[in-house]
């Protein structure tokens, strides 16, 4: 199982997450499909969707899931760094596309 | 008249006008009792637990020897008990415990206390004399050194016949030992102005510290979680090996030729893979199927984040997507720079239905970055647009290297 091996909660709010990849049965040859896995959501970001993009990605690799339960752990900490407060201060702070 | 005879030897006094023509006999006994009673040496074979040692008035007895060697036929089952009779004579023996089986021979005269002679030991002992409640007390032990009472003490073969251990004992408890091996063992503290060790640890210690003429100081442990930890006075852990391991824990931060490294700065390098994602700046696609190629890799430095994404893709359903491509799924998020963007190239291999994008501009502290392209030497930025992409498989095959500052 591909586990959150690291949860990053930056001044703005931005939460940077480190997984711990685990190759697929048949796919461990790759080294790609073992080590670290980075990616990171900003304020109000849908944190369920996130895992989907990971998810995605790793079936396309040869990784395993992260699982639902192993994904709490990230959406616990978004429960409490991304506030309403926190989401609006980021998003005015955004530049224009 | 009748004889009468010395309080404690009983060595025979006649009456005046007494024995004549018979007192030689009288004086020979008298005789055997003063050699034995200055310098005889009794062997007495005990046997079961007690023992009566008798002094008969006139008679050459066991109770008159100057030195006892007690001794046995075999194991006597239980330590042995001597009681010396009568229970009004002074007495000093110097006593040889030599029973079997570790032994114990026990003086007693009366009701108060007696003498215990651990086996091995020589012992002189004295009995009082003073009746129904005397005494008998231990004079000199050759095992031990012993305070008033007794309960501080340096003695040897407390553990038994030649037990080779020496052992400290203060206020009625064993402080240190030190064994046949050499090994000293001490209950409680330390203290030293300088211990100077001078031989090797090994493997199994489970606390030691050495010394070899190659390596110097040496420290050795075994431990469940750690086999060697320094702790501050506060007693918290500063620095530990983990057991087993030949890793170092340090907690707190590192001082190097006044360089202060902490865990940020000793965590200065990360690797792994990314998730690039194609997508509208404003609304994503109803849709996108991503090809093999599809790519993210990062190096990260302390504050530096060197990345690279290849992306091609094999379907697009635009559906309610809008603004400009982007590549999102940044690793990490880079530093906020107001009004900065930064710039990579990008190389686009085929697939785009219109404009190639040639650059990825990610702006401040944006998750991502837009993809672009100047048309000439004239003209600034401009970015694609979702025409620009191709739905079909095999598309939109660009890359792009750079490297950022994380926030």
């Amino acid at each position: 199982m591909t586990t959150v091996n690291r949860i990053e909660v930056l001044a703005d709010g931005t939460l940077q997450v480190r997984l711990k990849k685990t190759a697929k049965s048949g796919h461990e040859a790759k080294q790609d499909n073992w080590g670290n896995h980075r990616g990171a959501a900003e304020p109000g970001a849908d944190i369920d969707a996130w895992r989907g993009i990971f998810n995605e990605h790793f079936a396309a690799m040869g990784v395993e899931d992260v699982s639902t339960d192993e994904w709490q752990k990230v959406k616990d900490h978004a429960a409490v760094a991304h506030t309403d407060a926190v989401i609006a201060a980021y998003r005015e702070k955004q530049p224009p596309e | 008249m009748t004889s009468t005879y010395t309080s404690n030897q009983g060595i025979e006094k006649p009456a005046t006008g007494d024995q004549s023509g018979t007192w030689g006999g009288t004086v020979n006994t008298n005789m055997d009792i003063i050699d034995r009673a200055i310098s005889g040496v009794g062997a007495l074979t005990l046997t079961g637990s007690t023992t009566t040692l008798t002094t008969t008035d006139g008679t050459l007895t066991d109770g008159m020897y100057r030195v006892l060697v007690l001794g046995d036929g075999g194991d006597l089952g239980s330590d042995n008990t001597l009681t010396i009779s009568p229970n009004d004579q002074d007495k000093a023996y110097l006593v040889y415990n030599n029973l079997t089986a570790n032994r114990n021979a026990i003086f007693s005269q009366g009701t108060g206390a007696n003498a215990t002679v651990a086996n091995g030991a020589t012992a002189w002992i004295y009995a009082d004399g003073a009746g129904s409640g005397a005494a008998v007390r231990i004079a000199m032990l050759s095992t031990e050194i012993s305070d008033q009472d007794g309960d501080t003490k340096i003695q040897v073969e407390e553990g038994g016949d030649d037990d080779d251990t020496i052992r400290f004992d203060t206020g009625g408890s064993e402080r240190m030992t030190i064994a046949s091996g050499g090994t000293v063992d001490v209950v409680g503290d330390l203290t030293a102005g300088t211990l100077n060790a001078d031989g090797d640890t090994s493997a199994g210690d489970a606390a030691a510290f050495g010394y070899t003429s190659v390596l110097g100081a040496i420290i050795t442990g075994q431990g469940s979680t750690s086999d060697v930890t320094l702790v501050n006075d506060a007693d918290a852990t500063v620095l530990s090996i983990p057991t087993g391991t030949t890793n170092v824990t340090i907690v707190g931060d590192l001082t190097v030729n006044g360089v202060i490294f902490d865990d940020e700065t000793l965590d200065i390098y990360d690797e792994g893979t990314w998730s690039p994602i194609l997508r509208p700046y404003s609304v994503v696609f109803d849709s996108i199927t991503y090809d093999s190629l599809r790519y993210g890799s990062y190096v990260i430095i302390g504050h530096l984040c060197h990345f690279e994404w290849a992306m091609r893709t094999d379907a697009i359903t635009v559906g309610s997507g809008s603004g400009g491509p982007n590549i999102a799924g940044l690793p990490v998020a880079p530093l906020a720079q107001s009004n900065f963007y930064r710039a990579f190239k990008v190389y686009s291999l085929s697939g785009f239905a219109g404009e190639f994008p040639a650059q990825f501009s990610i702006a401040s502290s944006n998750l991502l970055g837009a993809l672009g392209y100047s048309a000439d030497t004239t003209s600034g930025w401009t970015a694609t647009v979702i025409a620009d992409l191709d739905t079909g498989a095999d598309k939109n095959w660009c890359t792009c290297v750079g490297t950022y500052e994380t926030a």
